[in-house]
């Protein structure tokens, strides 16, 4: 007698019901944003105040994974904490062996694989959450998405969670704007925010947070990341040249924005 | 005698201008007796990226195809050269996982970086990492051998100047010691190409 | 190796004090380099502690091993030098002394001096002379030598830079028309000791530079070596 533990298995037409349920609950889940900038990538979250009596500030919802890998999610909290453990772990043994943390590619095409072994693997099932991972690649930012079946894709601008499809209508029409000497059309497939610094982005991310998703935008509903080039010798850095760094951004650094923009 | 002193073996990388030069002798034998003459210790990992490995000769073939496996699947998910920074780590923690059974090798590593820096790195057989801003030795020539570089290295050789260093050091380290000789090979790296000569020795 | 003084329960003679000597015959000159430091495994016995010893004035011996049985031996031929000297009205000539020096250890075959003597004058026809020995009195008279700690690390740079070995331009045969010139010799000495000073813990602290020269006789410098 052969057991199957699997819980998920392909329908009649050929799907796999328990992937396009995870993929449910991360629509439900709040709207994430990240842009790719010239030397940035700043990834976002809108946090859903389900109550007021919530203390926000203990929830993680922009995760550092290292020095140079930072990541956000739309789904389920609970299911983004693993893949936040899995990441660091699989960060920190990349540095154990090679003596750097691993190019964004690398950390992205594992955290997939993990994912992807959740769809077939017996007695599990998918994780419920999309994340959007912000890393470097070759000394370029990358931003990438990773879907619970194990799909990734490279983005220039994108949303995921509720309202993900008007938040990336928003993103487009804001490319547009932002560049408008060049043709829409053209602009949407060659260039995105390439352009643009850190500040716009992060304007352009908090517009497009306030826009679509929601309930109120303030420094306590918003949680934001930011990758960039730190300076040298700065935060016990000792190298001479400028090394990737990711941050969480404080309140009042998340004030300074939406006063901006008001 | 020690086990890493078995098989007999003299290794020594140098760094230059722009350029580094990593060179071994060619002598296996098992003790006072000489097996193979021909037996090459410094291997290609990429083009501007080599890497010695005195000590026990066994030991030395199983490391070399344990490196080369890891550099391939390095290769295949990266997708980008390996880097000799990361390429020293690497082996240093392969070394480090046989620390209560280690391989009775002392690798060194000879390469340029992306940016065309000189790069060198020593270990010991269990995978403590050592740079030096000059030269490196290894083997049982390796007391030799630190006398000769000592004496013959200095800053910012070019590629012809490293390569007349590096050979005299090794050719006449190997000279005062049995248990290593019967010629030499020397690889030159520059940014350009990676040249390597075969050093007629005394064959005794 | 250093020998401990004790190995397990065994009682042991000897121990190894570390430190280097070097001599170069040149056509009509003898350079002695030797380094000044004594130790006994990881312990510094001394900073200063010669290891060259001046008997006439055309012959200086160099020793490394053990410090005891150097200066014993040492001891043993002055003695006969001072006697030659009494018997035969004139100083003992170096290929005398080579040769006495080699007769006085083997006689100690069975229970030899703990010593790697180098011998250096100027020989009878005036030309440079350096002999050197194994503990039980096999002698050999040689261009150059290296002896103690650092053997390894001076003689294949001389072998290299004296001998002409693995030369392109001069053959190790041609060796003696192509003899260093007095400041030559020294320079490598110099140049080789900080070297060792360098990687040796045992060699260090301070060099003598004898030169021997038939006109001159013997001169001595002392020069700084790195003391850590």
């Amino acid at each position: 007698m052969s057991y199957n533990f699997s819980l998920t298995t392909f329908l009649k037409k050929g799907e796999l019901g328990q992937i396009g349920n995870a993929l449910a609950a991360v629509r439900k889940g709040h709207t994430s944003v990240g842009i790719r900038g010239k030397n940035t990538v700043v990834i976002a979250t809108k946090i859903s105040d389900e109550s007021a009596l919530v203390d926000n500030d203990s929830l993680e919802h922009v995760a550092i994974i290292c020095d140079n890998i930072g990541m956000v999610y739309s789904g389920l909290s609970p299911d983004f904490r693993v893949l936040v453990a899995k990441a660091r772990k699989i960060a920190q043994e990349y540095k154990l062996d090679m003596g750097e943390y691993p190019p964004a590619t690398i950390l992205v095409k594992k955290i997939a694989s993990v994912c992807q072994e959740f769809t077939q693997m017996g007695g599990v099932r998918p994780f419920g959450v999309s994340i959007l991972i912000a890393g470097f690649d070759d000394g370029k930012p990358s931003l990438y998405q990773v879907d619970p079946s194990g799909l990734y894709f490279r983005w220039k601008a994108t949303a995921i969670g509720k309202h993900y499809e008007k938040t990336k209508e928003f993103l487009e029409r804001r490319q547009d704007a932002l560049i408008p000497k060049y043709p829409s059309r053209v602009v949407k497939t060659i260039i995105h925010t390439e352009e643009t610094t850190e500040a716009d982005d992060i304007g352009t991310i908090i517009s497009a947070l306030k826009e679509c998703s929601d309930g109120e935008v303030t420094e306590n509903s918003l949680s934001i990341g930011v990758l960039n080039f730190s300076p040298p010798n700065q935060n016990f850095n000792t190298s001479t040249v400028p090394v990737p760094s990711f941050k969480r951004l404080s309140k009042s650094e998340i004030r300074e924005h939406l006063a901006l923009l008001a | 005698m020690s086990i890493t002193q078995y098989n007999g073996s003299a290794i020594v990388a140098m760094t230059g201008k722009n350029c580094v030069v990593i060179g071994c002798d060619k002598r296996l034998g098992q003790q006072a007796l000489t097996v193979d003459m021909n037996f090459e210790k410094v291997f290609r990992v990429k083009d501007k990226l080599y890497v010695g490995l005195p000590g026990l000769a066994t030991d030395v073939q199983t490391l070399h195809d344990r490196i080369r496996y890891r550099v391939n699947m390095y290769d295949l998910e990266e997708e980008r050269a390996i880097q000799p920074d990361n390429l020293a780590h690497m082996i240093s923690n392969m070394l480090y996982q046989k620390r209560f059974g280690p391989y009775f090798c002392e690798p060194i590593i000879a390469g340029l970086t992306e940016k065309d820096e000189p790069y060198i790195m020593g270990m010991d057989l269990i995978g403590c990492l050592s740079s030096a801003p000059d030269f490196i030795v290894g083997g049982t020539a390796s007391d030799n051998l630190y006398g000769m570089c000592e004496a013959l290295w200095e800053p910012d050789l070019g590629p012809d100047d490293l390569f007349r260093s590096a050979s005299q050091a090794l050719l006449n380290a190997v000279d005062r010691d049995a248990m290593s000789g019967w010629g030499a090979v020397v690889h030159v790296i520059t940014p350009e190409k990676t040249e390597t000569y075969h050093l007629q020795g005394r064959q005794d | 190796m250093v020998p401990t003084e004790h190995h397990g329960d065994q009682w042991e003679p000897y121990v190894d004090n570390g430190g280097s000597t070097l001599a170069i015959a040149g056509e009509d000159f003898v350079v002695i380099g030797s380094d000044t430091r004594s130790s006994d495994g990881y312990n510094i016995n001394t900073r200063y502690d010669p290891k060259a010893f001046k008997f006439t004035n055309n012959t200086v011996l160099a020793t490394t091993g053990y410090r005891a049985d150097c200066k014993s031996m040492a001891k043993s031929v002055q003695a006969q030098i001072t006697k030659y000297a009494h018997d035969h009205g004139k100083e003992m000539s170096v290929e005398a002394m080579a040769q006495m020096l080699s007769i006085m250890m083997y006689q100690k075959r069975f229970f030899s001096y703990y010593v790697f003597p180098i011998v250096a004058g100027i020989d009878k026809e005036g030309k440079g002379a350096v002999y050197s020995y194994d503990p039980v009195g096999n002698m050999e008279r040689v261009g150059f030598r290296a002896f103690g700690s650092s053997s390894a690390l001076l003689q294949p740079f001389i072998d290299d830079q004296l001998g002409f070995k693995n030369r392109a331009d001069i053959k190790p045969e041609e060796r003696e028309l192509h003899l260093p010139d007095l400041q030559q010799a020294k320079n490598i000495i110099t140049d080789v000791f900080n070297g060792a000073a360098e990687r040796d813990i045992y060699t260090g602290d301070g060099l003598q530079l004898f030169t021997i020269t038939k006109e001159g006789g013997i001169e001595l410098e002392e020069l700084p070596l790195k003391r850590d």
